[in-house]
């Protein structure tokens, strides 16, 4: 195949999707991995969602990561969107971006690529940061939606989220005086103030198993280097403190690391290997 | 409207290659001005396809910037492709085989991945210049492949301005059609007169030609004698002329006018027979 000249071409498509989305009345990019097939492939096309961080953008996992030498050959295709000014919820002060993200978008992907499967079995959510925070309150809200949920290094989940770092708060968007990213996002002053709410991951994990409801998977990464490894520990112990561990949680974590994109390069790769092969 | 870009690999480019496609909304419930619940539900099947292809030396950005292409698409409910052809007259040449790649490889690919038809009643090719060129090549080089092509501005390449051809053309004609005398390749597969009489020849169904070009546009005298060529050789081909020179401004209103036409010409497929309404809605636009 590879001969020593040239590298082996890709047999992934990259795309960028521009269309409308009714909930968030808007025109959106969307960036996307779809397998290059020739013909359709004998099983339907898995699906991952794979969420940014804090103010990134659909295009960050792309350019930052080597997400599709490590989807390809997997029968699975990434679909990237943007959260905006999100963190991947039903804003407070905005848009709608968790129906978007769980509702709209899924089955605008179906019928833009019929051939992709929207079955719950062959359709993840991960994400890195806020988009990891994104990932695992959608699961928690929507457990029956996803067969897996890949958190990589998040702090930005309710109650959690006084165990990052003090200091850390970004400026409003608006300007002085204007209402802050929590304000906007949550409709609180600080994050725990949204306890027992939807976003609320500990209440949400919590009523899903008192509801017998069908859960994904959990896959946790997060390094000791990390700001957000206190509130890593933190998830650890509420979802190993379920009897017989029902959403299969695992914490990997390393002593070397960081907030950074060398960490999820590396945590996503190990997130893909454990969905199979697929085909 | 969806628009998408894509970076995909070609094999009979041997490289990685850009497409830009676009699939109408407005039947699945996603526009703000039409926004049907109900819409989500419904199986529209696979859209008719138009493949359009650009002038010399530029690639598939050109019609989505320059005409409102994607915006007739959505009105007349077709999806739409454009590919970068560079400076290879859409043929199968010796840094790529453009013709595989717009004629064989990627309609595959795209039929196994997006909504769009794979049968030649849906398929319509246009193009102006080197694109209207690549039409009519292709449109006769492989006839039944397209239920109808609209060449723009484009008279036979062979007997287009090689006369006034300045060094950097010359070399293109050099490096990309293999000489720099067009009695060269008469009779061979960039002569579109000889490739019309071959398609006949064949006995295959051929596509239904609209054939327009400005009257004040260069190519002009060589596309009234290409239309004759193709008259006399028995095609249903329709001249169309109207004020209009070499530019974007013309295709952008013919392009509007080749899916008008497609539909009063009644090649447009209703794809819903069930769905009364919705059909009424798609076939009287």
């Amino acid at each position: 195949m590879n001969n020593n000249f040239t590298a082996e071409p890709s047999k992934m498509v990259f795309i960028t999707l521009n269309c409308f989305s009714p909930v968030l009345h808007c025109e959106n990019k969307i960036a996307m991995l779809v397998p290059d097939n020739d013909a359709l492939p004998a099983r339907p096309t898995r699906v991952l969602y794979l969420l940014h961080g804090g103010e990134g953008s659909c295009m960050d996992w792309v350019r930052f990561t080597n997400i599709e030498r490590y989807v390809c050959g997997k029968n699975i295709a990434v679909v990237m969107p943007s959260a905006g000014p999100s963190r991947w919820n039903n804003m407070a002060m905005g848009e709608d971006y968790s129906d978007y993200l769980v509702k709209d978008l899924p089955r605008r992907i179906k019928k833009l690529f019929p051939y992709l499967s929207s079955a719950p079995e062959d359709t993840f959510i991960a994400g890195l940061s806020m988009g990891g925070g994104g990932a695992l309150t959608n699961a928690m809200l929507y457990p029956e939606n996803y067969a897996a949920c890949g958190v990589l290094s998040t702090s930005s989940v309710v109650p959690f989220e006084h165990l990052r770092p003090t200091g850390m708060k970004p400026p409003a968007p608006g300007g002085e005086g204007k209402p802050s990213v929590l304000e906007l996002q949550l409709g609180v002053k600080v994050s725990e103030e949204a306890s027992g709410t939807d976003w609320d991951v500990v209440y949400t994990s919590k009523r899903n198993v008192a509801e017998g409801k069908r859960l994904p998977r959990i896959f946790h990464a997060c390094g000791m280097k990390d700001h957000a490894y206190p509130a890593a520990l933190a998830l650890r112990d509420h979802f190993m403190s379920f009897e017989g561990n029902p959403y299969r949680y695992e914490l990997h974590t390393t002593e070397t690391g960081r907030h950074n994109w060398d960490f999820w390069d590396t945590w996503i790769k190990h997130f893909v290997d454990t969905l199979g092969e697929g085909n | 409207m969806a628009f998408m870009q894509m970076d995909i690999y070609s094999k009979a480019l041997m490289r990685t290659t850009e497409v830009g496609v676009c699939i109408p909304e407005r039947y699945i419930g996603g526009r703000r001005d039409n926004h049907n619940e109900a819409d989500w539900d419904k199986d529209w099947g696979s859209w008719p396809v138009l493949w359009v292809l650009h002038g010399a030396s530029s690639n598939y950005s050109d019609w989505w910037r320059f005409s409102a292409l994607e915006r007739y698409c959505e009105e007349y409910g077709f999806s739409a492709v454009t590919v970068s052809g560079d400076l290879s007259f859409y043929s199968n040449i010796n840094t790529g085989r453009y013709f595989d790649w717009l004629t064989e490889e990627l309609p595959a690919k795209l039929a196994a991945m997006l909504p769009i038809s794979a049968d030649p009643k849906d398929n319509f090719l246009a193009g102006f210049s080197m694109g209207g060129h690549g039409t009519a090549k292709i449109g006769l080089t492989v006839p039944d492949r397209y239920a109808a092509i609209c060449i723009m501005s484009a008279g036979n390449l062979l007997l287009t301005g090689w006369e006034h051809a300045d060094e950097r053309m010359t070399k293109d004609h050099r490096l990309y059609l293999g000489s720099t005398v067009p009695e060269d390749l008469f009779g061979g597969e960039h002569d579109v007169y000889w490739l019309a009489g071959q398609a006949v020849k064949t006995g295959k169904p051929l596509p239904k030609i609209l054939y327009t070009c400005g009257i004040r546009d260069i190519a002009y005298e060589g596309s009234v004698e290409f239309y004759k060529v193709l008259k006399s050789l028995g095609y249903d081909v329709e001249f169309d002329e109207s004020e209009g020179i070499h530019n974007f401004d013309y295709w952008d209103r013919k392009i509007e006018y080749f899916m008008q036409w497609i539909k009063k010409n009644g090649l447009y497929t209703d794809r819903y027979p069930a769905d009364g309404d919705r059909r009424r809605r798609l076939s009287d636009l």
